[in-house]
């Protein structure tokens, strides 16, 4: 019987495949969109792990309380490392970076403070806010600046961005089930003869509902395998352009890919998706024809 | 085999179709319902088949009381009849083979089998050679032909024709009425709906419904 399904689909081969294409571009849209996110993360994970904490002492610190705070820097589990930065240091690099020197650069002294350099060892927000509250009520700190603010707003962004993803699949998908539904109902409106006779005869209503769940069926996998295919071939042009924008800006960049366990999920979801609208027309329309 | 108790059916819209039927059939009997259209015939096959309940009464069909059926039950009382219809019922989509594989099909006949039992029934109404024609092709007479075969090939032990010979010409009734009494010599049950009673009806029980009410039974 399924054999039957597949000569029907490939009688009617042009309308097969115009499902396959409905249930594939369904499919890839909600899925670039979150192939897109996914790779925005795990930047934002990168720059995130790669963010610190500057820790600007008072001008006037004592030298027992810079060592103070250093035993402070050592002591806590959430920092991974931290180095020292002398003022004189500092303000030499600046110079050097600026193209300044002692005579040109206006100033009558060194404006820059002593500071910390403090690597977390979480990217974890809400820690190194803690950090940064806890390393505030220092004596002698004079400023903590933790530069991840942007790389929270990003993240934000990035949830609310996966939300709305979500919530555009809950939508196609009720599309789908729909589009699916109906062409079900169409095929069998197009076999009520057939249909009416079976019953007749003493077909069963599995007997009469299994060929339209096969087409259900073969519906779902041609359409998941479109959007599976297409969505490597989309991953395969975006990282051949990306060769280009690395030999532009000297960077490493590449798409992360879908795991092979998320390509069957999109295989999966739409077989699971069109043999339910199938079911739900078929059951539907049994009851009418 | 088949027991009528007082048996009403009315459709909605209060046509009453059968009133107070009462009868019996036994196994390999064949016996004509007649009566002029609009008499119930139909209804009467329908009742006898499940397709229609009953309103009022009771019918038993090899010991089960069709009136209290479960739906699920249904498809497999029909596995057991025959039916044969006027306006035959075939596919003209599917070619003669298929057409009367798909009898077998749901009866869920082995696929080994489909072949040879498929083959067996057209050779059993002369249309062997029409196998992979299509049904369209095939005169008024070979489709009726081909709609006995598709009645006959999961070996019922009744055969219900609803005016098998209602739209073909005396050569081609005679034929289709030929076949009838040959499944009937070999022990099939057969009921036959008919207005038109052929010469040979006489010499078996006779049904005549009139308005809905079975006015007389005639037993030879």
């Amino acid at each position: 019987m399924f054999l039957k399904a597949l000569q029907r689909s490939h009688a009617s081969l042009l309308s097969t495949l115009m499902m396959f294409l409905v249930i594939g571009i369904t499919f890839i849209l909600p899925s670039v969109s979150f192939l897109l996110v996914q790779n925005l993360k795990s930047i934002s994970e990168i720059i995130q792990q790669e963010s610190q904490i500057s820790i600007f002492l008072k001008k006037d610190i004592s030298v027992d309380a810079k060592n103070k705070i250093e035993k402070e820097l050592k002591n806590r589990e959430e920092i991974s490392s931290y180095h020292f930065v002398k003022k004189e240091e500092a303000w030499s690099k600046l110079q050097k970076s600026m193209g300044f020197n002692e005579s040109n650069n206006g100033l009558s002294e060194n404006p820059l403070p002593d500071a910390f350099f403090v690597s977390p060892n979480t990217v974890n927000p809400n820690q190194i806010l803690d950090l940064k509250l806890s390393m505030d009520k220092l004596e002698g700190i004079d400023q903590v600046i933790v530069d991840t603010g942007w790389v929270k707003k990003l993240n934000s962004v990035l949830h609310l961005a996966n939300k709305a993803i979500l919530l555009a699949s809950i939508l196609l998908a009720s599309m789908l089930t729909v589009v699916i539904g109906n062409t079900i109902r169409l095929q069998m409106i197009s076999h009520h003869e057939e249909i009416e006779l079976s019953k007749l005869i003493g077909a069963t209503n599995p007997f009469i509902r299994r060929p339209f769940l096969y087409s259900g069926f073969i519906y779902g996998l041609g359409g998941g395998l479109t959007a599976a295919i297409s969505l490597k071939l989309i991953v395969i042009f975006l990282n051949q352009t990306v060769v280009e924008v690395e030999a532009l800006y000297g960077a490493k960049f590449i798409i992360i890919d879908l795991k092979l366990i998320q390509y069957l999920s999109i295989v999966g979801s739409s077989i699971l998706i069109a043999v339910a609208a199938s079911f739900a027309s078929i059951n539907q329309s049994i009851k009418r024809l | 085999m088949i027991k009528f108790d007082q048996v009403h059916k009315r459709y909605p819209g209060n046509l009453e179709a059968l009133q107070n039927i009462t009868f019996e059939i036994n196994a390999g009997e064949l016996v004509f319902v007649t009566g002029p259209s609009g008499a119930g015939k139909s209804t009467l096959l329908k009742l006898i088949t499940a397709i229609e309940p009953p309103t009022l009464g009771t019918i038993i069909f090899e010991n089960q009381n069709l009136s209290q059926i479960k739906s699920t039950a249904i498809p497999y009382i029909r596995r057991k009849f025959g039916l044969i219809f006027q306006d035959h019922k075939l596919l003209y989509d599917r070619n003669c083979f298929d057409n009367i594989a798909l009898a077998l099909e749901i009866n869920e006949v082995r696929i080994n089998d489909i072949k040879g039992r498929v083959r067996a029934a057209l050779d059993k109404v002369g249309l062997l050679d029409r196998e992979k024609s299509m049904p369209i092709s095939l005169s008024g007479g070979e489709q009726q032909r081909l709609a006995i075969a598709r009645a006959i090939v999961c070996r019922p032990s009744i055969l219900l024709a609803d005016e098998p010979t209602g739209n073909l010409d005396k050569k081609y009734a005679d034929e289709i009425m030929r076949l009838f009494y040959t499944f009937h010599e070999i022990g099939v049950t057969v009921i036959i709906a008919t207005h038109e009673m052929p010469e040979e009806s006489k010499k078996h029980k006779q049904l005549y419904l009139q308005e809905g009410n079975l006015t007389k039974i005639t037993e030879y």
